[in-house]
């Protein structure tokens, strides 16, 4: 499909500009790493004094903070550095552009590069998760991989409304950055079983800015735990967050160019 | 009769702007009780493109001109009024309509900006869908008339203005669009990549016929290029036709400008004509273009003058006067 | 004595009157300091809750319930903004596109300017936020242990502030030599969590971390003003939690001056 070529030559062109930086990878995993070390160095100490927090054991809050960092790298190598640059080309007026292409104007948005180094989070979060699921003793068989795969599938369609949601914004609102971080905010807390917070916290973490379901969805299906959604009702999530996102962005199209509704 | 390829009638782009003076009591004022005002950027334009004319825009700034390339090209909505180009109602930004077209705007680039040009062009070649032997020829094309073979494999952001204004018309081209809009392609660009610019399109369009539509507030860029001119000013259409009637009709006169020795010599100046600016011992004077050689002389023979230019007058000058001295509704044509 | 007073005072003007003009934007940049600390109390309360109420350091005997930990990570939270620093992260960037140059042009030290800039940021954004740091008390219902010796805090946060800001500016030399700041603020980062009791108090880490803090000067500018506040402190670790200070912060001041010479030469030799 012509879009699918339009992709490989678009990344092409990201790995041909990253690959100058080729030296920076190592550093930016060891400085993955230590993020990861504060993370999960602090939990240790909080583990040292109790084995279970809000029912959540030390390797299942493992597996919740590796799929944190894998969501994140993956949107942070695919989905955010776009978005953010369609938000200053709004700003700017070099959107236009973009429009002018006989594409869609969404898709050559949203994924115009890809931020290569990135992956040095991806592919810490995946050592962690095999790492966590080690300790889980658990066996993973092919069921519960799957569905792990499609949490995660579902959680990226979820993390990729949201962020077109906050871009479609800047059609009215021209300076959103501020509130992208709030969001941003959020999703850190998702780090941690949102139990532990309070309830009204956990509602907004879960419905106003879904990140529970990002990372905590994904991460109880790998790690087994009990209550978590079933995977229709995910996928369900996932395809109805881009469709109204989508529509949403097309909306905000029509009023940037001016189109009376 | 073949219809136009651009065709427009009583297009038109009117604003809702929100209007607020300086000063905190001015804002407190707005939150409760806001000002609307209606801006006209493009009032009631009508005119006729035929394929392979090269139609220069003339106004100053904030005239409408901008505007109205953005609707012919489908980034804007009219708010009244309609236009076909190629056939196609353009903000449809149907994908058959958009691959035959070209937009490049003078301050703002699309070429990414850490990459060089030639992994932009080859992304637009995946994007317009040109097939490998057209692309290729197409771009070796390019290279040689716009003189780029050093520079499309620096990042861009290394280029010069006037290496990164070529670069991006190059963009433009490579699928060969059947129009091109051009909107100030040469602004900020210095004056002899200029001249090699207004050379490079006017070449295209000899050799492809590709209907071009320019805008400019510079005069020598419509001047090199264009046989027909479009005068707009605030976002009305003041004149459509040839290039030498509107030098005849909209500016005939020249401005000459004096430095004198003393103060009776500047006083004396004003005897020659209508004196427009005096700034101490410079006297400009404003001269009907029949006359200027004349008073020119005159000028040098009776007063003792230290220097001496004759200029054209500055567009905007020229049309707010035209504005002034024509009726409101009335077109020069 | 008097230029100096004078140059922050104009320094201090111009910078609050450009705060004044991004209030929005900075409002939300100083929540950011927010999340950090109320996402620790909330793992460890939830902590304690599994442990019946309190957690108790068998080894030092300090122990925290749930009230005790809401103390202790929002006066860091509010501790923490008042000793907050950027230009580190800043800094990389300013070398890098030759924004620095203006500022080399001046006859005074650009560090000036932008403690000015640090200085009036705190004054404004705390004035916006002490209605938020009320509500959260009132909400996280902190169990203040206040001692004699709690109003010594003020001394020790003013010059837990300047280390800090003396240092991570130290740190933000790093730009001048390479472009892969990225790692080296990430260790700062990662020894600032547990050397400076970011994410646990001091007391209840492990005793190996607990002996390297009590030297650092991570925790010089970080949770030693909170410990002084709250009554944490061991009457005869006082003194010398003071002296620490300031032996820390005459150690980053040399230090910033021979890196800044150094980083100077680096700087015009390769061209502003």
């Amino acid at each position: 499909m012509r879009y699918l070529r339009l992709l490989k030559v678009l990344y092409r062109t990201s790995i041909q500009t990253d690959m100058e930086y080729r030296a920076d990878f190592f550093t930016r995993i060891l400085a993955s790493l230590l993020g990861l070390v504060a993370t999960v160095g602090g939990l240790a100490i909080t583990y040292g004094y109790t084995t279970s927090l809000k029912g959540w054991t030390y390797p299942q809050v493992l597996v919740l903070v590796a799929v944190y960092y894998v969501m994140d790298g993956l949107t942070e190598m695919f989905i955010a550095p776009n978005m953010r640059n369609v938000m200053t080309q709004v700003r700017e007026g070099t959107l236009d552009f973009v429009l002018l292409k006989p594409v869609s104007a969404q898709f050559l948005a949203s994924f115009r590069s890809m931020v290569v180094w990135r992956a040095a989070n991806v592919l810490v979060g995946i050592g962690l998760t095999a790492y966590s699921v080690g300790r889980l003793g658990a066996h993973i068989g092919l069921t519960q991989a799957l569905s792990f795969a499609i949490t995660m599938a579902a959680g990226c369609a979820v993390v990729y409304s949201l962020w077109l949601v906050l871009v479609t914004l800047t059609f009215w609102f021209v300076r959103v950055d501020n509130i992208e971080q709030i969001v941003w905010q959020g999703f850190e807390a998702a780090r941690y079983p949102i139990e532990i917070y309070p309830s009204w916290l956990r509602g907004a973490l879960t419905y106003a800015v879904p990140v529970a379901f990002i990372i905590t969805i994904p991460a109880q299906a790998l790690s087994g735990r009990s209550g978590h959604m079933p995977l229709f009702v995910a996928c369900l999530v996932g395809i109805l967050s881009l469709t109204a996102s989508s529509l949403f962005w097309k909306h905000g199209l029509k009023s940037y160019t001016g189109a009376s509704s | 009769m073949v219809e136009a390829q651009i065709v427009l009638r009583g297009l038109e782009k009117v604003y809702r702007v929100h209007e607020r003076e300086a000063g905190m009591g001015a804002s407190i004022r707005s939150l409760f009780q806001r000002k609307y005002k209606d801006v006209r950027a493009v009032d009631n334009v009508s005119f006729s493109v035929d394929a392979g004319e090269i139609v220069g825009f003339l106004g100053p700034n904030g005239a409408g001109k901008t505007t109205t390339l953005k609707m012919l090209s489908g980034l804007l909505h009219p708010t009244g009024g309609e236009t076909h180009v190629l056939g196609h109602v353009p903000w449809k930004r149907e994908s058959a309509y958009l691959k035959n077209i070209g937009l490049v705007m003078g301050n703002r680039n699309q070429l990414t900006w850490d990459i060089p040009a030639l992994d932009s062009f080859a992304v637009n070649q995946a994007v317009y869908d040109i097939p490998e032997t057209a692309y290729r020829q197409t771009l070796n094309e390019l290279i040689e008339l716009l003189d780029l073979g050093n520079i499309i494999k620096k990042p861009v952001r290394n280029l010069s203005l006037g290496e990164r204004m070529k670069c991006e018309l190059a963009a433009s081209l490579l699928h060969r669009p059947k129009v091109l809009f051009l909107d100030e392609p040469t602004l900020g660009v210095d004056v002899s990549m200029q001249g090699r610019i207004r050379q490079f399109v006017a070449e295209h369009n000899a050799k492809y016929g590709a209907t071009i539509l320019l805008t400019s507030h510079y005069m020598a860029d419509v001047t090199a290029l264009c046989k027909r001119i479009i005068v707009i000013h605030r976002g009305r259409l003041l004149y459509d036709g040839p290039i030498d009637t509107l030098s005849e009709r909209i500016a005939p006169f020249k401005l000459v400008t004096v430095d004198v020795e003393n103060e009776e010599a500047a006083a004396q100046v004003a005897q020659f004509g209508e004196v427009t600016e005096q700034d101490g011992l410079k006297v400009t004077l404003r001269l009907p273009r029949t006359e200027t050689s004349a008073v020119v002389a005159r000028l040098l023979q009776e007063l003792p003058i230290l220097d001496l230019t004759v200029a054209d007058p500055p567009i905007e000058a020229v049309i707010e006067q035209v504005f002034q001295e024509a009726p409101k509704d009335e077109v020069l044509a | 004595m008097k230029y100096w007073l004078n140059l922050y005072r104009a320094n201090l003007r111009v910078a609050i009157a450009n705060m004044l003009q991004y209030r929005f934007t900075i409002l939300i940049w100083a929540v950011w300091g927010f999340v950090g600390p109320l996402i620790s109390l909330a793992v460890w309360s939830a902590a304690s809750a599994a442990r019946g109420g309190t957690i108790v350091n068998k080894t030092t005997g300090a122990s925290f319930a749930a009230g005790d930990f809401a103390a202790y990570f929002l006066v860091y939270m509010i501790f923490g903004h008042l000793m907050m620093s950027w230009d580190a992260f800043e800094f990389a960037s300013r070398v890098q596109n030759g924004g620095l140059s203006p500022a080399l042009l001046k006859p005074v030290h650009p560090i000036h300017r932008d403690a000015a800039s640090n200085i009036a940021f705190k004054l404004t954004t705390s004035a916006m936020l002490l209605p938020v740091w009320a509500l959260l008390f009132v909400m996280l219902k902190p169990h203040i242990t206040l001692n004699a010796f709690s109003l010594l805090a003020i001394p020790a946060l003013v010059l837990g502030a300047m280390l800090r800001y003396v240092l991570q500016y130290t740190l933000a030399l790093a730009a001048f030599w390479t472009t892969r700041v990225d790692a080296i603020n990430q260790l700062y980062n990662t020894l600032d969590s547990f050397l400076a009791g970011r994410i646990a108090p001091i007391s209840l880490m492990p005793a190996w971390i607990a002996g390297f803090a009590l030297y650092s000067p991570f925790r010089a500018m970080g949770s030693f003003p909170v410990e002084l506040a709250l009554g944490r402190v061991p009457a005869e670790q006082i003194l010398p939690g003071f002296a620490l200070q300031s032996v820390w912060l005459c150690v980053a001041i040399l230090l910033l001056r021979a890196l800044w010479t150094a980083g100077i030469k680096q700087y015009s030799s390769v061209g502003a």
